[in-house]
């Protein structure tokens, strides 16, 4: 896969965060603020995004790893219609939206353009990088927040594969 | 007003190798991962203890595809690029093609595809998911411009590289124009 070359030229999100040890053994991740963090994922949530952390995230994550994935490999040029539908229950506005709010975010570069001409931008990849190796691998199907994560996996298979 | 002198690079004075809109255009679309900072003060950077900070190295090797390539053809008898997609059997159908202006143009094409093996898969799934049309329409985006405040029309601006005080001080003549009395153009013989 050409993003996987890609990725693997990037350094990801977080590698400048500094394990501290609290206690004997239990390693946490220390924030420039210094908050201490239990993963990399969430002082990216947490810290970086400044968003709630009052429930599990890993959806959301997953969706937004899912997305700029299919944005590396360039699938909202090639066929949106199958990310509307696989990853944004059909729902082109929450698509529009969500392209908005990575770009708002300095993930994707798309000034002046329509979204088909949006790419990743620099921070875009070094967030994709963190993600795609931090990526969960879901066993608890029984809980509603991971039944989604899987979902969102799925459908970004389908994606990439049709 | 952003100093808009075509042989300046982003801000500075002086001329600089490589500077040119045009060629800033080409390293800003093909080649992201790796220049992505070349328009960036790094003056303006945060410290290296952000989080932020990035490395970027340049890639090894460019990906290739062994299902998809481009090769030289001709339609109508006209020189033409013609991208080959690899069957079940090994061989090599031919699935979409452009014609193109001379044997120069074609080269040009040829060099241009050959730039962008990484993307020879995604043509080819273009082609299957959108139809020929629209990956002839992608492919020009893709060569033309990386987005739409590049896309203006080439500007006849005989000041900025007729006067030899053209780097000095601010443009004053970027709205110039032919029908005012007091402009270059009615005050000079071109």
């Amino acid at each position: 896969m050409s993003h996987e070359l890609a990725l693997a030229q990037v350094r990801p999100w977080g590698s400048t965060l500094r394990p501290v040890t609290v206690g004997r053994s239990h390693v946490m991740l220390q924030a420039p603020d210094g908050h201490l963090w239990d993963s990399v994922r969430d002082a990216f949530w947490g810290h970086h995004l400044d968003m709630c952390m009052c429930e599990d995230q890993t959806d959301q994550l997953e969706l937004m790893r899912a997305t700029l994935r299919c944005v590396a490999e360039e699938m909202h040029r090639i066929d949106p219609g199958a990310m509307i539908s696989n990853l944004f229950d059909g729902s082109e506005l929450f698509f529009r939206s969500y392209m908005l709010n990575l770009s708002n975010r300095e993930m994707l570069e798309h000034t002046g353009t329509v979204f088909k001409h949006a790419k990743l931008s620099a921070f875009g990849w070094s967030v994709l990088a963190m993600l795609e190796a931090t990526k969960p691998v879901i066993v608890n199907h029984d809980d509603a927040t991971q039944q989604r994560s899987a979902a969102i996996q799925r459908g970004e298979l389908r994606i990439l594969a049709n | 007003m952003p100093n808009r002198n075509t042989f300046s690079s982003s801000n500075g004075p002086t001329p600089v190798a490589g500077g040119t809109l045009f060629e800033r255009m080409r390293r800003t679309t093909h080649m992201p991962v790796t220049d992505i900072q070349a328009d960036v003060p790094r003056f303006l950077r945060a410290p290296a203890s952000d989080t932020r900070e990035l490395v970027l190295v340049e890639p090894a090797a460019p990906a290739t595809s062994d299902a998809v390539r481009f090769t030289r053809g001709e339609v109508d008898g006209q020189p033409a690029v013609v991208m080959q997609e690899r069957a079940e059997d090994g061989t090599w159908t031919d699935s979409w093609s452009l014609p193109t202006d001379s044997i120069d143009a074609r080269e040009g094409m040829m060099g241009w595809l050959n730039s962008q093996s990484h993307r020879w898969d995604r043509f080819a799934r273009m082609l299957h998911c959108r139809g020929s049309d629209e990956l002839t329409h992608w492919i020009f985006e893709l060569m033309v411009v990386p987005n739409t405040s590049h896309a203006t029309p080439p500007r006849f601006e005989p000041q900025r590289w007729s006067t030899i005080n053209q780097y000095t001080g601010p443009s004053r003549m970027t709205d110039d124009c032919a029908c005012r009395p007091g402009s270059v153009h009615s005050t000079r013989d071109f």
